[in-house]
């Protein structure tokens, strides 16, 4: 015969021990019993709801297996509510997207940028007709130049009857010089 | 060397009884004594000394005392002959009439190499509330340990008061368990012995009598009760072993 633990720390292993032995044999009870009567049809199942031998869960377990053996199956012929859900689905997916930080730090970049190309771009102006002016080169020497009839011109600032205005030369960069402001229709842009 | 583990709490009701029984289930080599108006400790007959208080606290206020004196020289002669671990079950309104006994001897008991300690069982109710830090203000001077253990019967125990019980105190805590209200009856009648020694070969009577589901759980029930109750009294068990 075994002899009971003689240190204070022995006999209180066994009693933790002895503790969930016992609630071990009431759970493996309880399941045995949940097993069988699963197998029952589920009206039979009914009259167990309260069966004493189950524990909390168990009985949770053969209520929600009674629950679904009378639940009726819903036939769909038109599988709209499924496209509406995969539709809000996506919907909040792409709200979900759109507030990522690195889409709004890219959002700030390109905001920037914009706001910059704006105020560099100026007023343009169609000419009605052809244009001749004298454009002043970064050196200071001048060169006459016309704009052809019906063209877009770049106006820098107005300045009373006259129209400040620019053209690009790839080796000087901008060259400006002055024309009549009624010599061309203005564009609403400013 | 004898140790003596003295239990108290002058209120009523706050299980001190249950503590009893749990230490004595942690440590079977200790010997009991039990100072009560009925005897309750009946399962552990065995190794109990029981001495019965007849003085009520009316009696023991009006003559300053030496109702409960003459009673307790009993009590002092047994913990003065202990030879090995005692657990002394001090009853309701006894203990603030012998720790001053105990104390006025502690000297005496020193000569004899006997060494006291002193669990008190608190718990919310306000009068235990009350009378717990008295008594540990009591063993201070002579008691080698204090172990105070936390009810929860009545609800958790304020960590305030708890906290102001003072320093160089152990404490431990006795959760609230909910029994199957067999359990708590054959609990009442077989004590946390019945529980260990005999509780699994009863099995077949239980489940003969109760069904075998509801015997489960009352075996369930009773075991952790045991546990924790062992759980809550171990490190005052664990003085007395030594």
């Amino acid at each position: 015969m075994a002899r009971p633990p003689a240190t204070v720390q022995d006999r209180l292993r066994a009693a933790k021990e002895a503790e969930r032995a016992a609630a071990r044999r009431v759970r493996e009870a309880s399941r045995a019993r949940l097993t069988e009567l699963l197998r029952l049809a589920p009206r039979e199942r009914l009259t167990h709801l309260d069966d004493p031998a189950l524990t909390g869960p168990d009985r949770v377990s053969l209520r929600r297996s009674i629950q679904a053996a009378f639940a009726r199956p819903r036939r769909r012929w038109w599988p709209q509510g499924r496209l509406l859900a995969r539709g809000r689905r996506l919907g909040v997916a792409l709200l979900r997207g759109a507030f990522h930080p690195a889409v709004l730090v890219l959002l700030v970049i390109a905001g920037g940028w914009f706001e910059l190309a704006r105020r560099a771009t100026p007023q343009v102006g169609r000419s009605v007709y052809p244009l001749t002016t004298i454009l002043t080169r970064p050196d200071g020497s001048r060169m006459s130049y016309t704009f052809p009839v019906k063209t877009w011109v770049p106006v820098e600032h107005l300045e009373g009857d006259l129209a400040w205005v620019r053209v690009w030369d790839e080796r000087q960069g901008y060259l400006y010089g002055a024309v009549w402001r009624s010599d061309f229709n203005l564009s609403p842009t400013r | 060397m004898p140790r003596i583990l003295l239990v108290a709490q002058d209120k009523g009701g706050s299980g001190k009884t249950v503590l009893v029984r749990a230490l004595a289930e942690c440590l079977p080599a200790a010997s009991l004594i039990e100072i009560e108006a009925g005897r309750r400790l009946v399962e552990l007959d065995d190794r109990l000394t029981f001495f019965p208080v007849r003085a009520e606290r009316g009696e023991i206020n009006r003559t300053g005392g030496a109702a409960a004196r003459a009673e307790f020289d009993g009590v002092l002669n047994a913990m003065a002959a202990a030879e090995g671990p005692v657990i002394v079950d001090v009853g309701a309104n006894t203990a603030g009439s012998l720790l001053p006994l105990i104390r006025e001897a502690s000297g005496r008991y020193g000569r004899r190499g006997i060494t006291f300690a002193l669990l008190v069982v608190i718990t919310s109710e306000p009068g235990a509330l009350a009378n717990a830090p008295v008594l540990l203000d009591l063993a201070a001077p002579f008691a080698a340990a204090r172990f105070v253990v936390e009810n929860q019967v009545e609800g958790p125990v304020d960590p305030a008061a708890l906290k102001g019980l003072g320093k160089g105190i152990t404490l431990g805590r006795l959760e609230r368990l909910s029994l199957d209200a067999r359990a708590n009856e054959l609990l009442q009648k077989g004590g946390l012995r019945f529980i260990g020694e005999d509780l699994t070969g009863a099995e077949d009577n239980l489940a003969a009598q109760f069904g075998f589901a509801e015997a489960g759980r009352i075996i369930e029930d009773l075991t952790a009760f045991r546990a924790r109750a062992m759980a809550a009294a171990a490190p005052a068990a664990a003085w007395l072993e030594g």
